[in-house]
């Protein structure tokens, strides 16, 4: 009977001290602090004595009629039409054509997948003197080809299309190379199959390749959605939320209210509403991978993609 | 698999896609290093020359002394130490704590492990940026220290990252269950175990971890930039923001900075380049 016990300890107990440390750092480094941004977000926070004097819903109420948050939110919805717009096709488009390839494939990988090496604040700072309105790199093309010069990131209609602009010429990254590991497993009876029933090239890929890879589209999808909720560092290099309010975003609105205003109660506030709003889109992630139409391997697949790509957007 | 055949690419047809096809790319790939090139020749023209109209492509004079210069105005080393010191910081101790906790979800298995992986990956659904704010309120009464200003409050919060638990995970699942159970019949502790056995095994792994947790790590924003105001404890990301902004900069000497702070994940890049992609591969699509 005691060497059974010692056994039990030994199998379900012991083990335990290996996952404790990880188990406190993530209770205390990513639950609490939500837990606590839910918490706070009731007061009126006062940074010394915390948390403050309790207010209830006022700092939800105010987000709700606070028209700049109001208009981040607008921004936010422009961001996401012109990043699908002109950002989310162009990873398919180059893994597409990277796929084809059949001599010196790596190499045009790893040209394709380098620029996404840079840290995205030095791009962006790049980016802002690219679009300089006196000598800046693309008023000078816009010379060259006898067209107008614009004030790029100083115009409230361009600027949105400015920020995204990289994302177009400079497209492909780590989806890219996700979307070619995907395509590289379609397999190849299915195109010798459908060449001998006559199908061409373009109709291969979009009967073939591309439904292969829907699932995986699928989830990039909702990725895009989630990047653009959680735009911060460009918006912040680039532009600070200007021309007029026209890049705002709701991560950079939340900043400024705890950074320059000192209203952490509020700042928190509009943290836990751009939370819910990521949570709920992942959840809509996840029932994606669940959906019964993808088979257990792409939903195994699609699970891990999942982890291999938020590895990026976190920490 | 290629959609385009073999056996097409001997007709005229086929032949012209696949042209068109290398042709497109081909075009692309100046466009994609544009970056890196502009960067680094920017860097030694004069300030004069970087805002010029036409722009000059190679330098006029190359001038080596922008860099020293830059150094010495802005404490670039001072900066990149301590991007540095958080980046080895991190991955020390993240990765002690996922290994162990890998470890134990992949081989030992305790009674409720499941629940465990759950909870780590869990928090893959908070964004971190939602994070920031109450990560700060947490740090300034920290069990009644105030670690604002410290990198240690970064350290911490970096800690816990599910997805190096999850690759670390998937790569001792692939180890045979065989060989622990041979260790333990000859009398080896869990620990000895991990040290002796699984460790030596897991080389590639952990190449890909710690390549990956520091570019994470060298590339974060917000949390330096809310985390540690002292100018002194700025990381090279947030330098680089502040300077970027302030009136006094000259762009060539921004340009210096940009070039000093992309060096080293380029780096990185070329050098490891393998274990880079692989870690994209390997959480993603194989296995």
């Amino acid at each position: 009977m005691k060497r059974f016990s010692r056994d039990i300890f030994k199998r379900d107990v012991l083990p335990w001290f290996f996952l404790v440390p990880a188990i406190i750092s993530f209770a205390l480094f990513k639950y609490y602090p939500i837990l606590l941004g839910f918490f706070v977000s009731f007061f009126e926070v006062n940074i010394v004595d915390l948390p403050g004097t309790f207010i209830g819903f006022d700092n939800y109420i105010r987000a709700f009629q606070d028209e700049d948050f109001l208009n981040a939110i607008v921004n936010t919805f422009q961001f996401l039409c012109i990043s699908l717009l002109i950002n989310f096709w162009v990873p398919i488009l180059l893994a597409t054509l990277i796929n084809e390839v059949r001599h010196g494939k790596t190499f045009m990988r790893t040209m394709y997948f380098i620029p996404a090496v840079a840290p995205g604040i030095a791009m962006s700072v790049l980016w802002k003197y690219i679009w300089q309105p006196d000598y800046g790199l693309a008023n000078y093309i816009m010379k060259v080809l006898g067209l107008p010069t614009q004030k790029w990131l100083n115009d409230p209609l361009l600027v949105k299309w400015c920020m995204q602009f990289p994302g177009l010429i400079i497209g492909g990254g780590l989806t890219m190379v996700i979307y070619l590991a995907a395509l590289q497993d379609v397999p190849e009876e299915q195109h010798e199959s459908a060449l001998l029933d006559g199908a061409g090239f373009l109709r291969r890929i979009f009967c073939i390749s591309l439904p292969q890879i829907k699932p995986i589209v699928l989830t990039m999808l909702v990725l895009a959605v989630i990047d653009v909720f959680n735009m911060f560092d460009n918006v912040q290099i680039m532009t600070g939320g200007g021309p007029s309010g026209a890049t705002e975003t709701m991560v950079l609105y939340a900043y400024d209210q705890a950074y320059t205003f000192l209203n952490y109660g509020y700042a928190i506030t509009l943290s836990c509403l751009t939370f819910l709003c990521v949570f709920v889109l992942t959840a809509i992630q996840m029932s994606i991978g669940g959906d019964s139409l993808i088979s257990r391997k792409d939903k195994k697949r699609t699970r891990r993609l999942r982890a291999a790509h938020l590895k990026a957007k976190e920490e | 698999m290629p959609a385009l055949q073999r056996v097409e690419l001997k007709s005229k047809k086929g032949k012209v896609t696949y042209g068109l096809i290398m042709g497109i790319l081909a075009l692309g790939i100046p466009v994609q290093i544009f970056p890196y090139v502009w960067i680094l020749l920017s860097m030694f023209k004069a300030n004069k020359e970087v805002r010029a109209i036409p722009p000059t492509f190679f330098p006029n004079e190359w001038l080596w002394e922008n860099i020293p210069e830059t150094f010495s105005k802005y404490h670039l080393e001072q900066n990149l130490l301590n991007s540095f010191l958080l980046c080895a910081g991190v991955i020390l101790l993240q990765v002690s704590i996922s290994t162990l906790a890998a470890f134990a979800l992949s081989k030992l298995r305790p009674k409720g492990s499941k629940w465990v992986m759950t909870f780590f990956l869990g928090t893959m659904m908070i964004n971190s940026q939602a994070l920031a704010w109450p990560t700060y309120i947490m740090f300034t009464n920290f069990f009644g220290l105030r670690l604002i200003d410290n990198l240690w409050s970064l350290i911490l919060s970096f800690s816990a990252w599910a997805w190096a638990i999850f690759i670390l995970k998937s790569f001792f699942d692939g180890l045979p269950q065989d060989l622990l159970e041979s260790a333990r019949i000859d009398g080896a502790s869990n620990s000895r175990i991990l040290l002796s056995i699984i460790l030596p095994l897991s080389k590639p792994v952990y190449a890909v971890v710690i390549l990956n947790t520091f570019m994470a790590c060298y590339n974060q924003f917000i949390y330096p930039l809310i985390l540690l105001p002292d100018s002194k404890n700025w990381t090279i990301m947030v330098r680089i923001f502040a300077i970027q902004g302030s009136s006094s900069a000259t762009w060539n000497q921004i340009m210096v900075l940009l070039g000093c702070a992309t060096l080293p994940v380029l780096l990185c890049y070329v050098l490891a380049q393998k274990y880079i992609v692989q870690g994209i591969s390997m959480s993603g699509l194989k296995g």
